[in-house]
């Protein structure tokens, strides 16, 4: 690539970072302003800024309890979507009669959007008794079709030598599974564990349906406790904004490296 | 490692499954749903706890929704049949849960109950019966629109009078406007601006609700007239956002000469400001006494199991000792005949504006507009204003704004 | 098994320094959260007042609701214990003079707060 067209290029990524990084910006900007979003003009660099709108953040709702029953909901959707949905995968890489029927169902499933199928959703929670609980806010998302053609798809590359020796040397299909396959697909792990966690974490309206008591409220609900209050509350709103964001961020960029590898694998694979 | 791996997770998984999920006992149990009333949660629990000397073995649950998630999480517990059985709803939204058969006739109750019925003001109990005489709801607390003056800014432009009419309303606030201050502020979400119309005696829709009623020459001469005040600044364009916090914030400011809002608009304001008292705000009628109510009642699910706990524990809840609770928290009127002059007489000393705006918010209840005791209210509220605030703002011409409304709202009572 | 890679990776880091920084701040705010206020109350010449009414209050929803008041002392010292608030408002007064009230912003409920400015009675 000439000089020329380098900077071309790099001059195009910085104003789409540009544009992409904007929104984020103003809203650190306005939870350490708290400006009101009707002063007009609107200031770029913060007029005054401080962090009291965290603390009042803080204490406007319970803090410790939503965060810690998002992170409970959300490690468990992580956990139970790599242990289903890596199954669910090497099995769909088998070849058995109806497989193909399996497949076409998993793919019209996702197109069925999840609005759609909530009241049969609350009506099974309800007779299972897991209504207000957190293992009833994790069930619809314990597996997520599009991961497990993830899994599909990277189990796929691996290649079939390299499990017929496996199984010449007499391993189970289980520790073919475990031993061969999920450690050949970092990749797909790092990309399950990014989308449920975000997904889990994310999630407003199945919480808002099931949940009934204070206690078992996620962060999303929390931040509606902002938006209703007859208070000025856009600089603590903002505040708690980025506190939600912040751990979905955080475990986005720790495995990052292998997300973006999850993601672009099955494309790439021959 | 992987094969511990995958044992701990095993173990941590099953242990995170057996503790999260909830074991639902209970056998007789009622539901009571509120609306973005999260701080009072103490005072609930005590109704819950008279409940309970009267229904030992009957569990009573409380959710709280706030206002805009409170309709979704509603429609979907219908949905799935299992409603709350008690209901705090605003406004008059409960016009379509009635019409649809979803929330009780509780007339038979207050019938039967004269301590139940007797407690409410004259005239309240009507803010929820239909035509057919049925009562769907009984009050819990009430607010309603006002004008408040500001008295510097009306002496400073030599108004003597309180403006009678909607054009002395307008001549008024054109006499007060200036750099950095306006003559006139509403506050309009629901229908809380509609008195400006009606003061020109312009109805939304006809007498029998079944066509809209609000293009003729005097809604066109009105919306005209609002436009062009808010073009040249006399009334502040805050007034068509359909916020809360900035039209009391900028009342509060003491730049703008009249504010007409609900009484918990000023009472929030006043929070803000000092200068808001008796001495400096002036609060009357608008021109002819019309007003738009901003209010609360509650409700029994058509499909409770237990009807009369559910009302049992609306008898609680209005009461006269949880209403005092109620007025004293949130210095608001409860439609209670015993408890408002109570709180009035309270605040006569402590607080003599508060005192004159609940009397005056207490009073005139015939005088009531912006209120559709319709199934379809929300949706022709959506409709008439998507089409009519582009007008008020001037980026649309008046009359060509109220043809789109007129057959949108039309389209809308047709439909259903 | 490979301890030095199981916890000298980027999760265990990020975790750890999480863990740390949270316990810190625990301890921290463990050892300075019981709610003293203290300050003066001085006239406009920069003398101590005796005497003066202090007010602690907090703001609601729709009022400042009074949390405590005390009297300041022979040099115009005052103080509060255990205020439970992380935003407050101090006002004093005596007979016709007033210290217009002022905001302070905690960093926690019940932070101690020493005032750097003494609250001065302006007639």
């Amino acid at each position: 690539m000439s000089l020329r067209s380098r900077i071309f290029t790099h001059a195009i990524l910085i104003s789409v970072c540009f544009f992409m990084l904007l929104p984020i910006y103003w809203v650190i900007k306005t939870s350490v302003s708290g400006e009101n979003l009707f002063v007009y003009p609107p200031s770029i660099i913060p007029a005054d800024p401080n962090m009291f709108y965290y603390v009042e953040a803080w204490y406007t709702v319970d803090f410790v309890q939503l965060f810690s029953n998002s992170f409970l909901i959300a490690t468990l959707v992580v956990i139970v979507n790599l242990v289903l949905n890596a199954m669910a995968g090497y099995a769909l890489t088998k070849h058995f009669p109806g497989k193909s029927l399996v497949m076409s169902f998993l793919l019209m499933s996702m197109m069925i959007p999840f609005h759609a199928t909530i009241i049969p959703a609350y009506l099974l929670t309800a007779e299972l008794g897991l209504l207000n609980s957190k293992l009833g806010i994790a069930l619809p998302a314990l597996s997520h079709i599009v991961c497990i053609l993830l899994f599909k798809s990277n189990f796929e590359a691996v290649p079939s030598s390299l499990i017929q020796a496996a199984r010449l040397d007499g391993l189970s299909e289980w520790q073919i599974l475990t031993k061969i396959m999920i450690p050949l697909s970092k990749p797909a792990v790092a990309t399950n564990i990014i989308l449920s966690f975000i997904w889990s974490w994310n999630e407003f309206l199945w919480p808002l349906i099931v949940v009934r008591s204070p206690d078992q409220q996620t962060m999303p609900l929390g931040l509606v406790s902002f938006l209703a209050s007859f208070e000025d509350t856009t600089g603590s709103l903002y505040a708690f904004c980025v506190l939600v964001v912040l751990p979905s961020m955080l475990v986005f960029l720790l495995a990052q490296k292998d997300f973006i590898r999850g993601l672009t694998s099955g494309a790439t694979k021959g | 490692m992987l094969k511990n791996l995958s044992k701990w997770t095993t173990a941590f998984t099953v242990s995170i499954f057996a503790s999260l999920s909830v074991a639902q006992a209970a056998d007789e149990k009622i539901t009571v749903l509120t609306w973005n009333l999260p701080v009072y949660g103490e005072k609930i629990n005590g109704w819950i706890a008279d409940f309970h000397e009267q229904h030992p073995d009957v569990e009573v649950e409380w959710i709280d929704k706030k206002g805009s998630e409170w309709a979704t999480f509603f429609q979907t517990q219908l949905a799935a049949g299992t409603p709350p059985d008690v209901v705090n709803i605003q406004g008059a939204l409960w016009a379509e849960y009635a019409a649809n058969e979803q929330l009780l006739d509780l007339g038979p109750y207050l019938k039967n109950d004269p301590d139940f019925s007797g407690r409410f003001v004259d005239g309240a109990l009507d803010l929820w019966t239909t035509d057919d005489g049925k009562s769907y709801m009984v009050p819990w607390y009430f607010n309603r629109t006002l004008l408040y003056l500001n008295k510097s800014m009306l002496a400073e432009a030599g108004i003597e009078k309180t403006p009678a009419t909607f054009d002395e309303l307008m001549a008024a606030a054109d006499k007060m406007k200036g750099e950095g201050k306006s003559g006139f502020l509403t506050a309009n979400f629901d229908w809380l601006y509609w008195p400006l119309f009606k003061m020109n005696g312009v109805d939304i829709l006809n007498e029998d609700m079944s066509k809209a009623a609000f293009n003729t020459p005097e809604a066109l001469e009105t919306l005209t007239a609002l436009a062009e005040a808010t073009k040249s600044g006399a009334i502040n364009n805050i007034s068509w956002t359909g916020r809360w916090v900035e039209p009391n914030t900028a009342f509060a400011s003491r730049n703008v000469g009249m504010y007409m809002a609900p009484n918990s608009a000023l009472f929030w304001a006043a929070s803000k400001a000092d200068w808001i008292n008796d001495e400096n705000v002036e609060v009357v009628d608008a021109p002819g006494d019309w007003w738009t109510p901003n209010h609360h009642g509650w409700g029994v699910s058509a499909s409770t199991k237990y009807p009369d706990a559910a009302v049992d524990l609306i008898k609680i809840a209005t009461s006269d000792k949880w209403q005092e609770t109620m007025s004293s928290t949130f210095s608001i009127l409860t439609l209670n005949k015993n408890v408002d002059p109570m709180l009035i007489e309270k605040f006569t000393t402590e607080d003599p504006l508060k005192a004159k705006i609940l009397t005056a918010a207490g009073s005139k209840l015939d005088k009531i507009t912006g209120y559709l005791k319709s199934p379809v209210e929300a949706r022709v509220k959506d409709a008439f204003w998507t089409s009519v605030q582009p007008a008020l703002l001037g980026q649309v011409d008046p009359q060509k704004a109220l043809d789109a409304a007129e057959a949108k709202v039309n389209r809308v009572l047709t439909r259903r | 098994m490979d301890w030095k890679s199981l916890l000298l990776n980027r999760f265990s880091l990020t975790v750890g320094v999480l863990v740390l920084g949270a316990g810190l701040w625990n301890a921290y705010v463990s050892v300075n959260d019981d709610g003293r206020i203290s300050g003066r109350v001085v006239d406009q010449t920069g003398q101590p007042v005796v005497g003066a009414t202090v007010a602690l209050s907090r703001k609601t929803v729709s009022s400042v609701d009074s949390v405590a008041e005390t009297q300041t002392g022979s040099s115009g010292e005052f103080s509060f214990v255990d205020h439970g608030q992380y935003a407050l408002l101090l006002s004093a007064t005596k007979a016709d003079a007033e210290a217009p009230r002022r905001t302070y912003q905690l960093w926690f409920r019940n932070q101690n707060l020493v005032l750097d400015e003494p609250l001065v009675l302006l007639p």
